[in-house]
């Protein structure tokens, strides 16, 4: 009910002033996109390129324990940020 | 301070209350049971599952036996409300009355109600369960809830104190005080009017002395009957007090709650007329009331022989009403007065009730049976008042998961003196105090001798669980404190375990290993909010209020007759009352509607072009200044979210525009991929300043005409094409669109100049045949033309090809946002179309309608409207078709029949577009 | 009787990098609001609209060409609520609506949740300007009204934004 995050431009806040973004290595991922494009990868075989890109956009690690994950901060600055929660017990690490 | 009520209007003080139709007179400082008790009122409450007589047992807000229905609201405990703001009182549960109960036969019947009797029993035949819950429903709980109670609108107020503290006897007066001579915030929280509960002695006198010195300091909240509901994460206490719920959001937390006399269990000990020792010297001590003429006491404590001296002080006003027997140990014997008879090292082991329902009888107590070393006695007596010891009233410690909490008082140490009291509340307050964290705290409980285990009697009064019911319970394989819980309930009612927690415990130990293993190991169950009862309308506080957003034309709207329906957390017209009219406006002359929920963005820097190719699915490149582009927005497993439209400004980079209910997402998604590719882009969200007018119909020029003198024709603005020009002398930026089908152009503008854009084509339109269309009338324009609507026609995992909006994505793009997905999902055939569907009869199928091709079920229908200018259905519908190409016939079945309908091509209406490009 | 007031203010966003904003100098009487490190909120009188965004424009065009000053004046309407500790009138209507803890410094720049929008607050000595997006106009005032409980009076019309002008 009541999970807390520390926005780094706004201090800290309950979780309603943010969305969820899922788990920070699928946005590190993102930046690879381009990587299974056609035309950056020529000399890669293209089945293994669209499998790679299948468990790009839908395989997630889904930790027990710690887990650094991106949260929006919608109500605030309407920015981005990482934070690092532990999935077990809830509870969330100020610093990425 | 004491926190200020909302400036309502407070009841006026009664006088006397009503209870079930007889007047009781009300003192100035009773409580309602307190009263009723005066009145000669013995059972208060009807048992949960058996319906036995309950009577006065704790007076601490602790036990269940007091709950009424007060006011309408059931479930009230009437041991802790004033009964001055009272007018009605009802005991919830009994039939015919509480009084006279026939229902308390289940008693009788227990043997075919054992425990879990509903998960064993009525499972065949099958159509038993039903009925059988009704009646299960009927007869078990608290009463019913009264459906005519006034709708209670709370507001909720938030504290930010260092220390939330909870509890106002000594030990949380101490810790209060302590943090406030520091200089910190606090917030003190009390169930009750601090102090009002304790009959006069040390501990008043120590709490009034305390509780003076808090005004000393502007830096305390005091909260009084004010309920702590959980701890939660963050921390956040939520406290729902007289008027309105308060949010704590404390640094530190102290939790002094104190202790409740422990429960006794044997035969009988539910009886009226059985109290828990604080509770009787309440009632003499506060309210002058003896328990009863005959009263018997059982005293294990110099607290407790504090309590017997309160009882005698007050038998002795009571003509009639005497202690007649203590029972205590050798030990304390010597606190015993002369003239009482005094029972050595005894335990009461049985209690009778007086018998004769039909007679009246109020079935109190009539005997106990005391055991000592020299045999078993029975004592006649109406009243036994037990003194057996403490137990942490530790609910809401027991729910800190990882907060900053520090118990204090008796809640950590029961039956500790004032003294020690104060200064651990003292030494709570300080930062520095340990942190209570799960796994590393050990409770105080698990440290203390555990009661005896009783063979019969209740353990649990709230869900009317008996001793031999965990036997059965154990002896079915719930072998831990955990599922005893669970499939017991015991723990599980109003008390949550204030009151049977050590008993369960003590059972435990006792059945997994006896003496030979330490009662230590036996855990106390986890406890979870809400710690006391809570009221609905607490958890609905501040929060029942939807987010609702208008635009700057939304008065304008109203006056015109709108009927508003949401999309999302706008509130938008569906019609001005005449949807036909609307629509034909748009087709025939000239038509305006409010366009300003549109998301709406400025993307400027050095990449804005390269970011923008990369996130949509068509080509930005080649997009010329002055001119804009519709485009699918995909995420990254190829399924369309959202649409919009892109306009290159040039110099100030794009502006772009999301749909309604996508608006308030498009910036974080915007965000995430800039961000992630690391490009030097500016996002401006100009949603909000910027308000959109949309003018649509074969008139739109000659209406615009008479209110700009920039150019709009074709040349100057064809399809597709954005330009800035003045209308009415407003700076706007023109936008060719086309989603109803004829010519039509977007105003976008500042949001507070909207109003007199509005009403200045208003005044120019007269003569063009303008009218206001809405959303009614936009979705059988758009449908005419074959345009879906995202997330209303589509569904999450619709791709371009599906929707048949293939031609919007360039798959020969090096690489745009759900490419790679888009390219893995043309391998698997595609087995369902969104497809255009026209029905000849004389109505459109109702949407939602169910496709069938030959008797078979194919799919449903998204949207459909009968197009009066086409004179047939038209509608846009989900279709399976495994074989390959889709069928050429459907039939849509509704509410209503069949129709039968074609699958065609879209668009129904002016298919070349030249209306459009006109 | 809590008075709440109505404003309307010159409301310039500039994004840039977050030096350029940095190093971006601003007229006295302005308000600067720093939404996030690349992102910058300016507040003044709305007289002074089109000169603080025709300077902010011509500075980011010589200091970084890219980076944009847009109007976003007619996004919020603006609400002004006596108060500064947090048992005063105004303070208690706005914690009853936003769990922001408010800090107790003057001048001071909050954004949150209010009343279930997004809103900016910007904190003066003895009133608080609540900046909330256009569309929320009339829920917040419904919302200010509920909590009030009757004890208020909401300005019918908007008088223009002079922050701490007045002291220079």
């Amino acid at each position: 009910m009541a999970l807390r995050l520390t926005c780094p431009n706004c201090g800290s806040r309950p979780h309603t002033e943010f969305w969820f973004g899922g788990e920070v290595e699928a946005h590190a991922a993102r930046a690879d996109s381009a990587a299974v494009a056609p035309a950056a990868r020529p000399e890669m075989n293209r089945e293994a390129v669209l499998e790679a890109d299948f468990a790009r956009v839908w395989l997630r690690k889904n930790s027990y324990g710690i887990q650094r994950e991106r949260w929006f901060h919608h109500a605030g600055c309407r920015r981005w940020h990482t934070a690092v929660r532990d999935t077990l017990t809830n509870e969330v690490h100020d610093r990425a | 301070m004491i926190a200020p009520d909302n400036g309502r209007p407070k009841a006026p003080k009664a006088s006397r209350l009503d209870f079930e139709g007889r007047a009781i007179p009300v003192a100035p400082d009773d409580t309602v049971a307190s009263a009723l008790y005066r009145a000669g009122v013995r059972i208060f409450s009807r048992s949960f599952k058996y319906h036995r007589r309950r009577g006065l047992y704790c007076l601490t807000g602790d036990c269940p036996n007091c709950l009424m229905t007060v006011d309408g609201e059931p479930a009230v405990r009437t041991c802790r409300t004033p009964a001055t703001e009272v007018r009605t009182v009802a005991r919830g549960s009994g039939w015919p009355s509480a009084g006279h109960d026939l229902l308390s036969i289940l008693w009788r019947l227990r043997a075919f109600l054992p425990v879990g009797f509903y998960y064993k029993s009525m499972i065949r035949p099958r159509w038993l369960w039903p009925l059988a819950e009704r009646v299960i429903r009927r007869v078990a709980g608290l009463g019913p809830i009264a459906r005519d109670l006034p709708v209670v609108n709370r507001e909720r107020l938030n504290h930010h104190p260092e220390l939330l503290v909870v509890g106002g006897g000594v030990a949380g007066l101490a810790a209060a005080l302590a943090a406030a001579q520091r200089g910190e915030t606090v917030v003190l929280a009390d169930e009750g009017v601090i102090g009002e509960g304790l009959a006069p002695g040390p501990a008043r006198a120590r709490v009034d002395a305390l509780r003076a010195q808090l005004r000393r300091h502007g830096s305390i909240t005091v909260l009084e009957r004010a309920l702590a509901i959980g701890l939660y994460q963050g921390p956040l206490v939520p406290i729902a007090g007289a008027d309105r719920l308060h949010l704590v959001h404390p640094a530190r937390i102290v939790v002094a709650t104190g202790a409740v006399e422990s429960h006794a269990v044997f035969p009988g000990s539910d009886l009226p007329g059985v109290f828990l020792a604080r509770g009787a010297a309440r009632l003499a001590g506060v309210h002058h009331l003896s328990p009863g003429r005959r009263i018997v006491m059982v005293a294990t404590s110099d607290e407790a022989m504090d309590h017997l001296d309160t009882l005698r002080a007050q038998v002795a006003r009571d003509a009639g009403a005497s202690v007649v027997a203590v029972v205590a140990p050798r030990a304390l014997a010597a606190r015993v007065p002369a003239g009482v008879e005094v029972l050595h090292d005894g335990a009461v082991v049985a209690a009778f009730g007086r018998r004769g329902v039909l007679a009246g009888s109020d079935g109190g107590l009539r005997a106990v049976v005391v055991a000592t070393g020299g045999g078993r006695r029975t004592i006649a007596c109406d009243a036994l008042v037990l003194g057996l010891g403490l137990e942490p009233r530790d609910g809401l410690l027991r729910q800190a998961v990882c907060e900053p909490v520090q118990g204090a008082g008796e809640v950590v140490s029961p039956g500790c003196t004032l003294a020690e009291a104060e200064a651990s509340g003292f030494a709570a307050a300080s930062p520095d105090s340990t942190i209570a964290v799960a796994g590393a705290f050990v409770w105080p409980a698990t440290e203390r001798a555990l009661p005896p285990v009783a063979s019969k009697g209740f353990v649990c009064l709230c869900e009317d669980v008996e001793a031999g019911e965990l036997a059965q319970a154990w002896d079915e394989g719930y072998r831990s404190t955990e599922l005893l819980k669970r499939y017991t309930t015991v723990t599980m009612g109003a008390c949550q375990g204030a009151l049977c927690q050590a008993h369960l415990r003590a059972f435990v130990g006792e059945r997994s290993g006896g003496a030979s293993r330490p009662t230590a190991v036996v855990r106390p169950t986890v406890a979870r909010p809400p710690a006391r009862p809570v009221r609905l309308e607490d958890l609905a506080a501040g929060v029942r209020v939807p987010l609702e957003y208008h635009t700057a034309l939304h008065s304008r709207h109203l006056a015109l007759g709108a009927t508003m329906e949401w999309t999302g957390a706008w509130k938008r017209p569906s019609h001005y009352g005449d949807v036909e009219g609307e629509y034909r406006a748009v087709r025939e002359n000239v038509s305006l509607m409010d366009v300003s929920t549109l998301g709406k963005y400025q993307i400027a820097g050095a990449d804005a072009m390269r970011f923008l190719e990369r996130l949509y699915p068509c080509h930005i490149a080649d997009l010329a200044p002055g001119r804009s582009r519709y485009a699918l927005l995909l995420n990254e497993a190829g399924y369309l979210f959202d649409d919009g439209l892109v306009c290159a400004l040039g110099d100030d980079g794009y502006y772009i525009t999301f749909t309604s209910s996508g608006a308030d997402a498009a910036e974080s998604w915007l965000r995430e991929w800039a961000e992630s590719w690391g490009y030097n882009v500016h996002i401006a969200n100009l949603t909000w300043s910027r308000s959109a007018i949309h003018v649509a119909g074969p008139r739109t020029r000659e209406l615009l005409a008479k209110l700009t003198d920039d150019p709009i024709d074709a040349a100057a603005l064809p399809y597709g094409g954005v330009s800035a020009i003045r209308v009415a002398g407003i700076a706007c930026r023109a936008i060719r669109v086309g989603f109803v089908g004829e010519l039509s152009i977007e105003l976008h503008l500042p949001t507070r100049l909207a109003p007199a854009l509005w009403d200045a084509l208003f005044a120019a339109g007269t003569e063009c045949g303008l009218r206001p269309h809405g959303l009614d009338a936009l979705k059988l324009l758009r449908l005419e033309k074959g345009h879906f609507i995202v997330g209303l026609d589509t569904d999450f995992d619709s791709t371009p090809a599906k929707v048949g909006a293939a031609w919007a994505v360039k798959m020969e793009k090096p690489d745009f946002v759900g490419r790679t997905a888009l390219e893995r999902l043309a391998k698997i055939p595609r087995e369902r179309s969104l497809l255009p569907l026209s029905f000849a009869g004389p109505r459109a199928p109702e949407e939602g309608a169910q496709l069938f091709v030959a008797g078979a079920h194919v799919g449903h229908i998204t949207s459909s409207r009968f197009s009066p200018l086409l004179g047939k259905g038209v509608a846009l519908g989900w279709v399976r078709h495994p074989e390959g190409s889709p069928p050429l016939a459907v039939t849509a079945r509704d509410t209503r029949g069949e129709v039968a309908g074609i699958v065609t091509r879209a668009p129904f209406y002016d298919p070349r577009g030249e209306r459009l490009r006109a | 009787m809590l008075e709440i007031g109505r404003f309307c203010a010159g409301i310039v966003e500039c994004h840039a990098s977050p030096r350029t904003l940095d190093a971006l100098k601003v007229p006295a009487g302005v308000h600067r609001c720093r939404v996030a490190p690349d992102e910058l909120l300016l507040l003044a009188a709305p007289s002074r609209t089109e000169e603080l965004l025709r300077r902010a424009t011509a500075h980011l065009a010589v200091v970084e060409p890219g980076a944009i000053a847009v109007d976003q004046s007619d996004g919020w309407t603006i609400f002004g609520l006596p108060g500064r500790l947090p048992d005063d009138e105004g303070m208690l209507a706005l914690r009853q609506l936003a769990m922001i803890p408010f800090p107790e410094r003057r001048p001071a720049f909050v954004q949150g949740a209010v009343a279930g929008g997004s809103a900016k607050l910007l904190l003066l000595p003895g009133i608080v300007f609540l900046l909330v997006p256009f569309a929320l106009r009339d829920h917040v005032e419904r919302r200010l009204r509920e909590v009030g409980g009757g004890t208020l009076r909401i300005a019918a019309e908007e008088i223009p934004f002079a922050g701490l002008a007045a002291e220079g």
